[in-house]
């Protein structure tokens, strides 16, 4: 071999070595990584990154990690797959306008979202827009101007019988929903036969058109046991909104160390026999009407409420004692 | 001499006055660096950063510290002396499919680990697994998919072996979708091996969709014993939320548990096993779970006021009540 052919091999060797994740095109790994100066073209490596969430997810493989390396816009994208998009410690933009921010459609997937921007720019569809899995973790991230038509910032109605789980955590919806109809910040409605569980800690949801936080078991079979806890949900037009109706499925909504304030219409409904708030250490102050029962709902209080200085602070339908 | 070696010689004095605390190759630092561009060979310093995380701390001095540069994965490590890694501020991925993300095991050793995103991938054993040493302190982080089938997976495993006792401080961690679908596994595990006592502080930390325990506290180990304080948590969607157990022949359990949520748990929110073990709860919700609260052997489960049972589908109810102060 002659002494070029040999320098070629050794390069070429020494370059394989430093590409760990690059083999096939096809290959998957289980970290990926994207930036702000990133190709999709790349292998997605730590090292040779790519710069969409889009153009990533395909070379991630399921129950993997996409990672932010730098700050970007990253855009939209459709999830199929269990997978985390992590991105603490920059900033992580997606920019949806007229469209959904990111889409969860996969029977039985799992998927964490962690430190995200999602602008909807005044005309974005749903900031996270749920319809197949099993569960969604949202958390320290921001969710904003969502306002086309029947838009919410996070919109989460599950189709899988077997049921599915939302938690937000350190999360602010701000700014969302079309100026009439059903939407707003967060929407949570599980079709016919489907149980869901909610958590929503440490949360603010305020300044959203129509429904801060509308809980919808109106389906037949489908039931919601939501747990609201530390949270701020303020200014909307209906702060916390836990309906059922006749035919649907229980609603159990526990309202925990949370300040509904300022909601124009109400700050808290339980609509329907089936529909029960359960309320502990909350302030509900100026709103429109305080807490309000419609047909039938139970507003339960457990002593501690601070219900004030409400056009009408309504009342609860029946107390509790704490333990 | 020569003019080749002294040429030679010239370049390696420069060499080593350039390359800051890297003079011999065992020289170690009280500070090291970590970044995804790094490389193991280098001195680990803040110009030349190593790659991962074994490979800076034979480069740190005991007591010292590993930082990360910018976001990277850096990898599982074993750590058997005094030592902080601490990452705030970027991605510092550790993945751990079928082995543990962080072990802990030497003599009387302090760790503190902040700022980690600790995946199991679905198949990892422990996240951090603490098997001998006297402090872990685990704060700002997440702990998920550690799912092993083969041996009973935790996110947090804390089974400290040294009669000095050991303490284990969990401070706004997020422990989710850990632990096998059978056995003793979950979310967090503090269990002391014979005459081994344990405290245990859990604040600000979610601890939800675990398969079985979300936070399993274990004294059945002949003369352990375990205090522990879990506040303004959130323990939701595991099998069981908080198990607190000794056994016939075991150590002491005192728990307290305040300000808290214990929700949705399909068995139970609260279990209190044998009448070593004592759970006190104040200033917290426990709804929507199978049996809100439960006892079995004994267990005494005290409420000190303020909290609200109420939607689990049999609420249960506590064995006693104090007054607060």
């Amino acid at each position: 071999m002659s002494r070029m052919m040999i320098r070629g091999l050794l390069a070429a060797s020494v370059a394989m070595a430093v590409l760990p994740l690059a083999t096939p095109a096809s290959a998957q790994a289980t970290r990926t990584w994207i930036s702000g100066v990133g190709d999709d073209a790349n292998p997605c490596s730590r090292t040779a990154p790519c710069k969409t969430f889009a153009g990533a997810i395909s070379k991630t493989a399921a129950g993997g990690e996409i990672n932010c390396l730098d700050p970007g816009g990253f855009g939209a994208v459709t999830i199929t797959k269990s997978i985390s998009l992590y991105c603490e410690g920059t900033i992580n933009g997606v920019l949806a306008s007229g469209t959904n921010g990111i889409i969860i459609n996969g029977v039985g997937i799992n998927v964490l979202l962690s430190g995200f921007d999602l602008e909807g720019f005044g005309t974005g569809l749903n900031g996270v827009r749920f319809i197949n899995g099993a569960s969604l973790h949202v958390r320290n991230s921001t969710i904003r101007d969502f306002r086309g038509a029947g838009s919410f910032g996070i919109n989460f109605t599950p189709s899988d019988a077997a049921g599915a789980t939302l938690v937000l955590d350190d999360v602010t919806i701000i700014e969302n929903g079309a100026a009439s109809g059903v939407t707003g910040g967060v929407l949570v409605q599980p079709a016919t036969n489907v149980p869901v569980t909610v958590l929503v800690t440490n949360s603010r949801i305020s300044d959203n058109n129509r429904g801060g936080v509308r809980i919808d078991a109106s389906a037949a079979g489908s039931s919601v046991k939501a747990t609201v806890s530390g949270s701020q949900i303020t200014d909307n037009q209906i702060g916390v909104y836990a309906r059922s109706a006749p035919g649907g499925g229980t609603v159990n909504l526990a309202l925990s160390n949370t300040v509904v304030n300022g909601n124009a219409s109400t700050g808290v409904i339980a609509e329907d026999a089936l529909a029960t708030v359960n309320a502990t250490g909350n302030t509900i102050t100026h709103n429109g009407n305080g807490v309000r029962s419609l047909t039938g709902g139970n507003l339960v209080s457990f002593g501690d409420n601070t219900l004030v200085a409400n056009n009408n602070n309504g009342s609860f339908t029946a107390t509790a004692s704490k333990q | 001499m020569k003019q080749v070696t002294s040429t030679s010689l010239a370049l390696a004095a420069l060499f080593a006055g350039a390359a800051g605390f890297a003079t011999p190759a065992s020289a170690q630092a009280t500070r090291t660096w970590v970044s995804g561009v790094g490389d193991d060979v280098n001195p680990c310093s803040r110009t030349a950063p190593c790659r991962t995380f074994a490979g800076a701390i034979s480069k740190t001095a005991a007591g010292g510290e590993i930082n990360c540069l910018d976001p990277a994965s850096f990898g599982a490590v074993t750590i058997t002396k005094s030592i902080s890694l601490i990452c705030e501020g970027v991605v510092n991925g550790v993945t751990a499919s079928g082995t543990n993300g962080i072990n802990i095991n030497g003599a009387g050793i302090t760790v503190l680990l902040s700022g980690f995103d600790i995946n199991g991938l679905s198949a990892g054993l422990s996240g951090v697994n603490f098997i001998n040493g006297s402090s872990l302190h685990i704060k700002n982080s997440t702990i998920r998919l550690f799912n092993s089938t083969t041996t009973p997976p935790f996110g947090i495993k804390f089974t400290p072996a040294d009669v000095n006792g050991a303490t284990l401080v969990v401070d706004n961690v997020t422990v989710e979708n850990n632990g096998a679908t059978s056995g003793a596994t979950g979310g967090i595990l503090v269990q002391p091996a014979t005459g081994v006592p344990a405290t245990v502080l859990i604040s600000n930390t979610r601890v939800t969709d675990n398969n079985r325990g979300g936070v399993r506290i274990d004294a059945s180990a002949a003369g352990s014993s375990i205090k522990a304080t879990i506040s303004d948590s959130q323990i939701t969607d595991n099998q069981i939320g908080l198990y607190a157990r000794s056994a016939a022949g075991g150590g002491t359990v005192n728990v307290t548990l305040a300000n808290s949520v214990v929700s949705g748990n399909a068995s139970s929110g609260i279990l209190s096993e044998d009448a070593l073990t004592t759970v006190t709860v104040s200033n917290s919700l426990v709804t929507q779970n199978g049996n809100g609260l439960r006892v079995m052997t004994g267990g005494a489960l005290v409420s000190q006021g303020g909290n609200v049972v109420v939607s689990n589908t049999t609420n249960g109810s506590f064995t006693a009540t104090i007054a607060k102060q």
